[in-house]
């Protein structure tokens, strides 16, 4: 069965899920995640990336709206490949398959906040709060463009509004809270910005 | 969670490389009670299978 890339616009019902066996109940995490691009010139470049230290990538876009951030963002919380068997009429590929994911917690653009070099602004994004439901996802890392460097809005400060647990998965141990913003730091890659503006 | 989980060598013709390791398994079940009331764990692991 073959979706586009994001899936979040399709609902799934119970005979669907129910549809999806994985093999012996466990996922296996993995420590990295490499992804390999090609640089503004042309270039074999690489990411390396780990989930226990911030490990924040960028992947195109969804929306439609030509004014819209041709780039979103996730936080990458885990890594994980599993087998599965994919059953019922609508299974393509009735084979014990191996599939990679990867858990992430997204981010969003800051709304009314424009950035890029014609306004000398650093784009700006913060986490989804929990309310939202694409807080959280799945992510074929096939999706992935490369990792990017996010740097804290210091003078916005940190919050627990978007995540209100004191004991989650998706922080690193002690951390109770979030800064409100990030940039990201387009001068690692401004011509991958200066193409779609 | 991976205390050593080496990689090895990645082709630059691979879009991406992930460890084939099975060192760390994770029960989904027991993954997911480790972490009661968390919204980070409430997330729909076979709605996102089906999309591949």
């Amino acid at each position: 069965m073959n979706l586009d890339q994001y899936s979040e616009e399709h609902d799934f019902t119970d005979e669907d899920r129910n549809a999806v066996r994985i093999v012996d109940n466990h996922i296996y995490a993995s420590k990295i995640l490499r992804v390999n691009y090609t640089t503004y010139d042309v270039r074999r470049d690489r990411d390396t990336m780990n989930p226990r230290t911030h490990c924040d990538v960028m992947v195109l876009s969804d929306e439609d709206d030509p004014d819209a951030h041709p780039y979103w963002y996730a936080r990458v919380l885990g890594v994980f490949h599993a087998c599965i068997l994919h059953m019922g009429p609508r299974a393509v590929n009735r084979s014990i398959q191996r599939i990679e994911f990867l858990w992430v917690r997204w981010f969003g653009t800051k709304p009314n906040y424009n950035a890029g070099f014609q306004e000398a602004r650093l784009p700006m994004i913060g986490f989804l709060p929990e309310s939202d439901p694409l807080a959280f996802g799945f992510l074929d890392p096939s999706l992935v463009i490369r990792g990017c460097h996010l740097m804290p809005v210091f003078k916005n400060g940190r919050t627990s509004e978007f995540l209100g647990a004191t004991t989650t998965a998706a922080r690193q141990i002690g951390e109770v809270d979030d800064w409100v913003n990030f940039y990201v730091n387009m001068y690692d890659f401004p011509t991958t910005f200066a193409i779609c503006h | 969670m991976c205390d050593a989980d080496p990689l090895s060598p990645t082709s630059p013709e691979m879009h991406h490389h992930i460890s084939d390791s099975k060192n760390h398994p994770c029960n989904i079940f027991s993954f997911m009670h480790k972490f009661p009331n968390d919204p980070a764990t409430k997330v729909n692991l076979f709605a996102a299978f089906s999309t591949y």
